[in-house]
Order: structure tokens, then sequence, then C-alpha cells
């Protein structure tokens, strides 16, 4: 028996969540990221976990990851040198773009600049049509030009994206094997590897942000392999990917465009284990840092998926748990426009110097400062004792402001969360809608530093019934990448219309991914347990110019039944746009298969039953809904499975704090999750 | 049976805040829900559609910022008046000349639903979008070759669709009749209609959660907040006088006749008046933009106060400019039956001319002229089979470079997409061989004007008919400042070939056959300030980036660049710049002008 650690690396923490396999126990850790030296923290955590709970790097049997390397290196702009070999008469592929405004309503709006500069795209003389049949062919000499002009502006690295590639990779796949040969020394990306999707625009800007981040990630990935072996730990280290799954180190150097936003899709795949656990049909996970919240839609324990998530300020289109981000954390300012109206954020004390109460010079009021005022914080200290609360600073902080609104203290703290919570519903709104549920009908997935200390309130708002704030809301990123899945994403573009005589190629096409995804998983993996094939496909009516994803069943490939995939898509059109066309022409534009490993999980042990009421540690006075009221503080760790109470009441634990106005009342459930229920 | 609501004024900030986040959630709810459930692409990918609240007064207080039309709700009180008005009513209009300019073509279908709480009628929930197709002489309704509205689809006056919840269905078999497309109308009727339900739901629970008297106190002081936000920057910016401006439309698509938006800013003793008045008599072509008073107003209120992100665009900034002038008859005011289907070639001019106006009255703190998008229509026709093959683009074009930053290279006019070549050679019998940037389009300035595009489009089908709207070719976008305008775009066939023919830009029925490479150019952003005061480096940038052409950099911005092509040779630079320096005109078109009125003449 052994010892799962899963790491996830934040901007501020490092989060780190144990499972000791004979104890069937969870613990956590955090200690200071630095992103200075990426992966110093992961080594501290590890010497923090030993002297804490005992366990040597030799006891660790299997390692989660994830990290922010790839994401920081775009928004830092701390790429390689790289440059991008187009098709002749399309070397202005990334500058086009797709023609749409950043954003169209903003009269400041400007377009990023590319990752890639213009100056650094050279063409290359060939042509493949729509059919993949060759209509010019390489120009090897064109190729060798490239290169002499991929080293005139010192290039450390080259993305070949030429038109069709999706479907005829060959041209591609000639102009890399020249590049290896000729010039050694550059990394070499080709976009119909990446992601071989129809969508020149889209693939090519996926392949770039691949391209520019590789070096440093592969990098990354191989100090990390290192620093583990040396330290003693036998596992090989999995990394998390933005699709939700885990894959290894290994394959991660190669195939980093795959885990650029690891952390906030695990962090998800947390929370849906979450939802499965207390059969919520649709869930909403809400993680809240100190300078944003990322939100995300569950269905029947599943994330929904997207593409087009954005890395900094560029888009890729490799399958992704789709998150949507609001610039809203722990750490927002409180501030009075010049028209006397009170504002929450953008702007963000962060975490340094964080909010007033952690007494780091923080001067300004922040939402966290707002919670300290209305007495729901400063009970404990935050953050494994890394953070006191300056009950004191906060006052004077919000002081500043209340005099500004001519209104009380604590009127005005409430009136700062209030705010707070009505800006994050304004975004919130959008997303539910986009997905046609109503909010009353979601539980709420608390977690993150600040998510449990805000979620009540939010739930209010979106009038919704269930809150439930997980074991370890702090390091829930961490735990969903210990029992993430292994899984990788396969796409085929086929464009046919769904008629009899499209069979063949829809049968060799999923044949085709099934062998690529099972050489992936056994051979380039390395694994052997029991695997999953999910197979769908993108449909349309033609004339569209959307596709929607639908999953179909293999029996129905097998079958040729056609009809049953294009009733699949008939059902979800009606789902999503609440109508559907079954007279009307479909169209088959991508084959898409994932496979899915999946090692055993970890079987944690339930939570400790008590018969016996909870004793809460103290009471103390707190303020909302323009009254004071008396609070029961309770601590975590001591209560149990069973166990009920009801508001207001403050919930403590060595991470986050759970503030929990009158009106709801908290159940502890089997697997230790607390289950916070408005009443109506 | 309904009653007016009280109106209280005095209202506490935090609440004032709450109110105002929750409309802002609810209007972007209702857009959403229309992009979620449409069907039509118009819709889905252009984002061509509009959502907003009025108070029951039918004043504009929070809306999609598209400076279209404000005045919503005046032609259904005309016709329905709001005493009669129930709850759960519902209504429709898209005619714009019985709405007067509340909606501006035809295919723009309006809905609003009045909100009531208690019994009393408090405001108004609004969305409109664009269809398909609505009948009219051609797929999509809108033609360049119009010369009535009653080739332009289906015209609906304000009706009433719904009473008290009840749908009258005959007007709806009647209206999805017209349509080559009913079940893609239903689907987008049906995602218009829900966006207005929605928005009423959540502005009764809006006024159930603050109270009616709350509501309404957050409406007059977001109207308050604009019209003071707009009347501080008019008094400090613009002293009195008269600021006129003239901007050109190439032609009306239909005959070779350009015309022109004419706009006179006046300001005297506190009063404010634009005077369109002065502009060209109405188009036989579907140029006509029958334009709301508000609109102009709009255009002034949103680009004069959009440092401050707290001032929404609503009819606050109506009580600002107490006047909009215009002539019956004229291009800004046409009479029936004028073809409307291409007023946005005007409706950008009036934002230009606006800005010309602006220009004169800030002594150059105004943006230059951006170019109007452009769509083409190739139809192609295989001799052998019959099959026909429609293909409509839109395309990108520069945008007018602003006071404080470059212009938008390559943008549709708001949210469009182009389509991905990939998806166009497999669907539209057409191979695209090239895809760029026009090179030196975008205006040489201080802030360069935006770059238009490039596309190469050979045809494959055995013959094919064009049409095309490519506007701001004899009339590029206007520089501001001592910038210069941007360059002109134009449509040719085989270039470089023996066989090149240049075709007209604004026109449609233009002949080609299979094997004809069809060069589509847009044309490019005015840009601002004196070219010469631009940084060598960001030129030399530009020059790497394609953006500029080293010719470019040293004829209009004195840029040397060394043999390498990417040293500056700042000796030389300094010596070419200072050999340029001179007095430039606050425009330019082709020449510097500093008067009011650009002449035709100067053009041609």
């Amino acid at each position: 028996m052994g010892v799962r650690v899963g790491v996830d690396i934040g901007g501020t923490f490092t989060d780190f969540c144990v499972f000791d396999e004979e104890k069937r126990d969870l613990w956590t850790m955090k200690v200071l990221s630095t992103p200075d030296r990426p992966g110093t923290e992961v080594m501290n955590g590890l010497a923090e976990i030993e002297k804490r709970y005992g366990v040597a790097p030799a006891d660790i049997g299997y390692f989660t990851h994830g990290t922010t390397v790839g994401v920081n290196t775009v928004i830092q702009r701390r790429g390689i040198t790289l440059c991008l070999l187009t098709t002749r008469g399309f070397e202005d592929v990334l500058e086009v773009a797709r023609l749409k405004m950043p954003d169209p309503y903003d009269l400041f709006s400007a377009r990023p600049e590319p990752l890639v500069t213009r100056d650094r795209v050279f063409s290359i003389d060939e042509r493949i049509l729509f059919d993949g049949t060759v209509d010019l062919p390489l120009d090897e000499a064109s190729v060798e030009a490239a290169i002499e002009g991929i080293r005139s502006v010192g290039g450390e690295g080259v993305v070949v994206a030429l038109l069709h590639a999706y479907r005829n990779p060959a041209h591609e796949e000639r102009v890399a094997e020249i590049l290896r040969t000729r010039a050694p020394d550059l990394t070499v990306t080709c976009a119909s590897d990446v992601w071989p999707v129809i969508r020149e625009y889209e693939r090519t800007s996926t392949a770039v942000v691949a391209g520019y981040v590789q070096g440093r990630v592969a990098h990354y990935l191989g100090s990390l392999q290192e620093a583990l072996a040396s330290a003693g730990v036998p596992a090989e280290p999995m990394i998390t990917k933005s699709n939700g799954g885990v894959m290894t180190a290994e394959i991660g150097k190669s195939a980093c465009a795959q885990m650029l936003l690891s952390g906030t899709a695990s962090g998800v795949i947390g929370a849906a284990s979450v939802a499965a656990e207390t059969g919520a049909a649709a869930a909403m996970s809400l993680d809240i840092g100190g300078t944003s919240a990322d939100v995300a839609i569950i269905r029947d324990g599943t994330p929904q998926y997207g593409v087009g998530e954005m890395i900094g300020e560029f888009p890729i289109y490799i399958p992704t748990v789709s998150v949507t981000s609001i610039g809203e954390g722990g750490g927002s300012i409180a501030w009075v426009d010049p028209h006397g109206v009170l504002k929450v954020g953008p702007e963000s004390a962060g975490s340094n110097p964080g909010p007033a109460c952690y007494g780091r010079g923080g001067t300004r009021a922040a939402i966290t400062d707002a919670f300290v005022v209305c007495g729901f914080l400063g009970q404990s200290a935050l953050g494994y004792s890394a953070v006191s609360m300056r009950t004191d600073l906060a006052r004077k902080a919000v002081g500043e402001i209340a005099d500004a609104l001519g209104k009380g203290l604590e009127e005005t703290a409430e009136s700062i969360i209030h705010v707070a919570v009505s800006g994050m519903y304004l975004e919130v709104s959008k997303l539910v809608s986009r997905h046609g549920i109503d909010p009353r009908d979601l539980s709420l997935i608390a977690f993150g530093g600040a998510g449990p200390m805000m979620a009540c309130f939010f739930a209010r708002e979106l009038g919704m019934r269930e809150v439930v704030v997980p074991r370890v809301p702090g390091v829930l990123s961490a735990f969903g990448g210990l029992i993430a899945d292994i899984k990788n994403d396969f796409i085929r573009t086929v464009y046919l219309d769904m008629v009899p005589g499209a069979l063949d190629e829809i049968r060799s096409g999923y044949a085709g991914l099934r062998d690529a995804a099972t050489a992936w998983i056994r051979e380039e993996h390395g694994y052997d347990g029991p695997v999953t094939l999910l197979y769908s496909a993108d449909m349309r009516y033609r004339g569209q110019s959307y596709e929607i994803e639908t999953a179909i069943e293999a029996g129905w490939i097998e079958a040729g039944d056609l009809d049953a995939m294009a009733g699949a898509f008939h059902v979800a059109h009606e789902r999503i746009y609440e109508h559907a066309d079954i007279d009307a022409p479909v169209q088959l534009i991508n084959l898409r298969l994932v496979v899915v490993g999946t090692p055993p999980k970890p079987h944690i042990a339930p939570a400790e039953t008590s018969a016996a009421a909870p004793v809460p540690r103290a009471t103390v006075p707190v303020y909302y809904d323009g009254a004071h009221h008396d609070a029961a503080v309770y601590s975590r760790a001591e209560l149990f499975a069973g166990q009920s109470f009801s508001g207001p009441a403050i919930i403590t634990q060595d991470d986050c704090t759970t503030c929990m106005p009158g009106g709801f009342t908290a159940t502890v459930d089997a697997m230790g999750n607390l289950t916070l229920i408005r009443e109506d | 049976m309904a009653k007016a609501a009280s109106t209280q004024v005095g209202i506490d900030t935090v609440t004032l805040e709450l109110i105002t986040g929750a409309l802002q959630a609810a209007r972007a709810e209702m857009e959403a829900l229309i992009d979620r459930t449409s069907m039509s692409p118009f819709i889905r990918e252009k984002k061509d559609y509009f959502t907003a609240f009025l108070d029951r007064d039918g004043r504009l207080v929070v809306s999609t910022s598209l400076t279209l039309a404000g005045n919503l709700v005046d032609a259904i009180l005309e016709q329905y008046p709001a005493d009669d008005m129930r709850d759960g009513d519902l209504y429709w209009y898209n005619d714009p000349y019985s709405s007067h300019g509340g909606v501006s073509h035809f295919p723009d279908m309006v809905f609003v639903m009045p909100v009531f709480h208690d019994g009393a009628l408090i405001a108004f929930a609004e969305a409109w979008g664009h269809l398909w197709d609505i009948g009219g002489m051609v797929p999509g309704s809108i033609s360049p070759q119009a010369t009535s509205a009653f080739q332009e689809g289906i015209m609906i006056p304000p009706v009433r669709v719904m009473r008290a919840g009840e749908l009258n269905e005959e007007v709806f078999r009647i209206f999805t009749r017209n349509s080559r497309f009913p079940d893609m109308m239903k689907g987008d009727l049906k995602a218009i209609m829900a966006a207005c339900s929605l928005g009423k739901r959540r502005l009764e629970e809006v006024a159930d959660r603050y109270g009616v008297a709350a509501v309404q106190g957050a409406f007059d002081h977001m109207l308050n907040q604009s019209e003071h936000a707009l009347r501080s920057e008019i008094d400090r910016r613009v002293a009195d006088g008269d600021y006129s401006f003239r901007d050109y439309i190439d032609s009306d698509a239909v005959t070779d006749t350009s015309y022109s938006v004419h706009l006179t800013l006046r300001k005297r003793a506190g009063r404010v008046a634009l005077d369109l008045s002065q502009s060209d008599d109405q188009a036989t072509g579907p140029i006509n933009f029958l334009m709301d008073d508000s609109v102009p107003k709009y255009m002034a209120g949103l680009y004069l106060t959009m440092h401050d992100p707290n001032i929404r665009m609503n009819a606050g900034f109506e009580r600002v400019i107490d006047e909009v002038v215009t002539r019956p008859g004229s291009l800004v005011a046409p009479d029936f039956p004028a073809p409307l289907g291409l007023r946005s070639h005007t409706m950008i001019r009036v934002n230009s001319a606006l800005f010309g106006a602006l220009a004169l009255a800030t002594g150059g703190d105004a943006s230059a002229a951006s170019s109007v998008y452009v769509l083409y229509y190739l139809r192609g026709r295989d001799l052998t089979t019959g099959r026909l093959d429609l293909c409509i683009e839109g395309l990108a074009v520069g945008f007018g470079a602003r006071s404080f930053a470059d212009g938008i290279d390559a943008v549709y006019y708001v949210a469009q997409k182009n389509y991905p070549i990939e998806f166009a050679e497999m669907e539209f019998g057409i191979r695209i061989e090239g895809f760029r940037i026009h090179r030196d389009s975008g205006g040489p300035g201080r802030y360069r004007g935006g770059c238009g595009i490039v596309r190469d489009v050979r045809v494959l089908a055995d013959e094919a008919d064009l049409g095309i709207r490519l506007d701001n070719c004899k009339f590029p976008a206007f520089g501001v400042n001592g910038g210069l305008s941007g360059r002109s775009g134009r449509v040719v066939v085989n270039p470089g070939t023996d066989r090149e023919r240049d075709l007209k830009t604004m026109t449609d029925g233009q002949k080609l056959v299979k094997g004809d490479l069809l060069r589509i150019v847009t044309s490019g952003g005015g840009g601002w300030g004196s070219p010469l005061d631009r940084p060598a480096e960001q030129v030399r940038d530009d020059v790497l980036d394609g953006f500029v052409s080293e010719e470019s950099a040293f004829e209009d911005y004195g840029v040397v660049i060394g043999d390498d092509g990417v040293t500056l040779d700042m000796a030389a630079t300094m010596e070419r710049r200072s050999a340029m320096a001179g007095p430039r005109g606050m425009f330019h078109r082709g020449d510097f002008f500093d008067g009011s009125d650009f002449q035709i003449e100067a053009a041609e």
C-alpha cells in the first residue's frame, strides 16, 4: 500500500492533496508558490508533508501534477522565438484571424500582438485541396528558403501549418522531416499533429500556442521528473490535462498544448466527483481565489467541454473543460466612483499585499475585509497559520468606504458583499442562460480560498437551494488530479453528407481513430488496465456554420445505422436550440473518439458518524440583512457525518472558512461533504 | 386599465448599483438566450441583435451599444395607447417607415413587451434580431439592386402579436408564408420573443425585490448620469459655433452617382443641434438611411463619453442635443418607398461626418473615418449538371485611427467572423488562392488607420455572376489632424495577366467564367495625426509585420530603413522628416483640406 499525492500549482499557493491508501484518509497541505523557480515548491511541499504526515518520498506510488507554467509562458510572453510556415498566399493568417473585434462594443478595443510576428512567417510553395489531393506538389526549395529566413530572424522553433493538412498531412510531414534534418536545433510543431481539425485559423492558432510554450514546458517537466527521481519518489509523474484527464509527464513533454488549462480543469473534475457523491443531476462549480472566480457547469457528474478557450489573449481549439473566469475574487477592491456609487473590482489586492486584514501593507478594503467587518472572518488563522487576521485593519479600510458613502461601518461591509455578489451574478447569469439551465436546479459546489466564504450569499442571489462545501475545499484541484482518468482526444475531419454512401468513410475513419487511440494508451502511455472508448460526431444541418458534438454508440457504426446518428443529432439540436428539423439534410463534419483509462480510484473512508448534536466552539456576533445575529462557530474537524445545524454559523478549517447566514441548514453527509440547504 | 406608477427620485447608491447590475445581467441574459436558440446564421454568427429596457415613457435606459435607433416604443404607443396595454401583450414591427426609423431596414424584427407591477405599467422589455429571409427580390431579402422598399420583403407595421399572453397565430402564418425559409424564421422569431418574456420576468423580479420606486429612481439616475456626462463633455470640448462636414458614399449600387451626408454641429448659448438638412437627396438604390433622431445623438454620446465605463448609451444623451434637423426626401430622411437594404453605407458616413464636425470643434480630437464592411455574392453555374453554387461572404475592412490608438486592422462591422477558407472551398465551388492584409491601405498617421484585406478567389464553376458592395473606393476613408486617408479598395479580374480588368465596386450581375481569378481588395481606415510623429520603431515594426511597405515608410512616414530591412537609419530618418515637415491640413483625402466641405471634384 502506498500514498498518492496530487499537486496543483497556483499563482499564490501550491496545493497538495495526499491520500493514504492504507488509512484511506485525505490530508492537505499548502505552500507558497515559487514562480521564479518553478518546481521548487513541489519539493518544498513534499518536505512539509513528510514533516507533518510522515510520508516519505519512497511511499509515493502515484503522483499527479497540474501546473500553470504553460499558460504563464503565454501571458508573460516568455516563450521561444517562434516562426511559422504557411502555404504561400496565407502568410497573414494570424493577423487577419477571423475578423472579429476583441470586444465589439468597446471603443478602446485592440487586437493582441500575435505570438509570431509577421516577419517570422515564411511561405511554402505547395497546395493541397479540400479532398486531400495535391494541386501543387511541395517545392522543397521553398523549405530551404524558409530555413534561411528562420536563421535570419534567430528563430528557435517553428510551427508548420499548411492548408487542408487536417485532410492530408503529407506536406506538413515532409516539411518537418526536412527541418529536422537540416536544422535539428529547431523545435518543430506540425498543426496537423497538435489538433487536425478543419478551420485554418483555429488550427494554426492552437499550434502556435503549443509551439510557443513547448520548450519551457518540456524543460519544466524534465526537471520535475529529475527532482522527483532524485528525491526517491518511485511514481512516474502524471500531468493533469485541460480535458480533465491525465497523461504521463513523458508524453506531456511533447503534448504540452493539452495541459495549458490543467489546473482549472482538475478543479472542475474534483467538483464533478463531489456532485456525483451528492447525487446532484446538475451542478455549478464555483472556485474563488484571490483575484478571480472560475465557474463551470456539471451535468450528471460530467463537466461540460468547450473549444476556443482562451490562453491569455489567444484561443486554442482542443477539447477543454469549459470554465468561465470572472475577474472578481476575495482580494477584489471596493471603491466609490465619482458619482458616489459603490463599486467592487476589477482591481484586486491579490495575495500581495492582499486584503487589509492580512496586515501585509494592504490599505484598501477588499471583499475579504468586508467579511471580516461583518464578523464572519477573523475567528481563526487562515492558510495553515500563514496569515493571521487583523480585524482592526479591515475595519479601518472599510471605514474609509463607509465615510465616502455616509453609511455605517457594518452596513457598508454588507453593501460591499452585495455589490460583489451582484457583479458575479452578471457573468454567471449569462453562462447559465447559454446552457439553458434554471439556476434553482443547480447544486453549487464551492471551493477555493474564498469560495465557501461567499457561496451562501451567491446562492441567495441566484435563487439556488443547495450549496456543497467539499471535504477539502482549499485543495480541490489537487484532489481532482488524484482521481482523474487517463484520457486523450482524437479527431478526424470528414465532411460528409449523411447518406448511405458515406458509411465506408465513416467506418474507416473511426477505425483509424481507434487504432491511434489504442496505440496511444497502450504503447505510448504504457497503461494496461481497463479502457473505454467514447464515440462522438460533430454534425450540423447543411448550411449551418456551426456543429454540435453529439455522442454516438459504437454499435450504430457497426450496424451502419446512419439514421440513429442523425437522430441523435436532431435530439441534441432540440435540446440546445429548442427546435429541430428532421427533414433537413444533416452533414457530418468531424469524427471524434475519446480514449479513457481508469486506474483504480482512491477509496476514501466514509466520514465518522455521530448522533450527538455538534458542539460549537464559540458564539460570535455577525452582521447581515441589516441586523446583528449570533453565529455559532464550528470547527470542520470536529463535525461528523449525520450532524446537522442551522445558520447563522461559521465553519472554520485549515484553509478556508464557510460563512452561513440564517435561512440555511447545514448537514454533514456520509462522505464528509458539508451540504447547506436554503429554506424557501 | 394601466395606471401610471409613481416616480420617486432619490435613491440609495448601493441599491442603485444593485439595480443597475441586475438590469445589465437581465439584458445580457436576453442576448444569450437569442444567441443560443436562434437558428439563422445572421443572428448567431454576426451577433446581429439588440436587447434593451425602456422606461414606461419609452425612453431607452439600458441596451446593446449599437447606434441604430433608440425610439423603439413610440410607434407602438401611437397605435396602442399605454392605457390599453395589458400584462402579457407583445408588440411587433419591422417597418422603418411606419415606425419613423424605430428600425432602419426591414430584416430587423422588433418585439416589445410592456412590463407591469401591481397593475401599473413600469417599463418595456425590447429585443430585435436580423432575420435571414423575409421575402423580397432575392434570397436573403437585401439586394444592392433594389429600387423600392416593395422589393425588400414583407412590411409589418406595429401590430399586437400577443394579447394578455394569447398569441395571434394568424399574423404569424401570414408572415412565415412570406419567407423562403419559414422554419428558420419561426426558430428565430421564437428566440426573440422568448428573450422579451425573459426580460419582462427579470424586470418584475427586480421590481418585487427593490420596489417600483427604486427601479424608477434607478432609471432616472442612469438617464441623468448619461445626460450629465455628455453635457459636460460638450461644454468642455466644444466652443459655440457651427462645425460642418460632408462625407461621401461611392454610389447607390444601382446608378454610378455618388451621394453625400452633410452634418453641422451647431452650439449656441447652451443649445446643441445636429443639422443634416444639407445632405443629398434620397438615392435610387438602397443606401437610404431612414434615420431616427436618436441615432446621431447616440453616436455623439457614445464617442464623447467613452472614457467613462459607467456611462451607458441611453435616452439621457437625447436630452443634451436639443435638435436633429433633417430634410424630407433626403438620404437620411427618405420618402416611402425608397429602398433601405444597404443603409449601413450611409449610417457609417453619418458617423464619420459627425467625427469630422467634432474634429473641427475640438482641434482634431476625433477618430478618422472607417471603411464600410464588404459583402460579395458569387453565383456559380455548372453548365453540364446545372448545379448552382451561391457563395455569400462578408469581408473585412480597416477602421479609422483613433486619437489615442491605431485603427483596427481587418475587421467586419462588429462581430461577424469570416468564412474559413477550408470550408469555403468545400462548399462554394471556388478556390481561395490568397488571403492577406492589404498593405499600405491603413491611412498613415501618428496613429495608423486599420488595413483592409485582399481575398483572391478562383472561379471553378463554368460561369458565375458577381454582386458586390465595396465602398470607399472613390472616396477613401479620410484622415484627421494631419493623418492621411486610407487607401481605396478595388475589384479586379485576372490581375497581372493580359486579361486583367477592373470591375465596378458597388454593382451586381458582373459575368465571370471558369478559371477567372477574382481579386477583392478592401479599403483601409483613415490615419490620425502626422505620420512624421509616429515613432520610427513602430513604423519599422509595421514594415516587418507587412502593414506598411518600405516605400510608404519612406514616402509617407519619412522613415529610412537600412539595407538589411530591419535596422533604422535614424540620421537619414531625421533628415527626411525635417525635409517633409510643414503645415498639414485638418483632413486628408488624396490631398489635405481644411474646409468643412470636401468637394467632390477633389477626388476625381
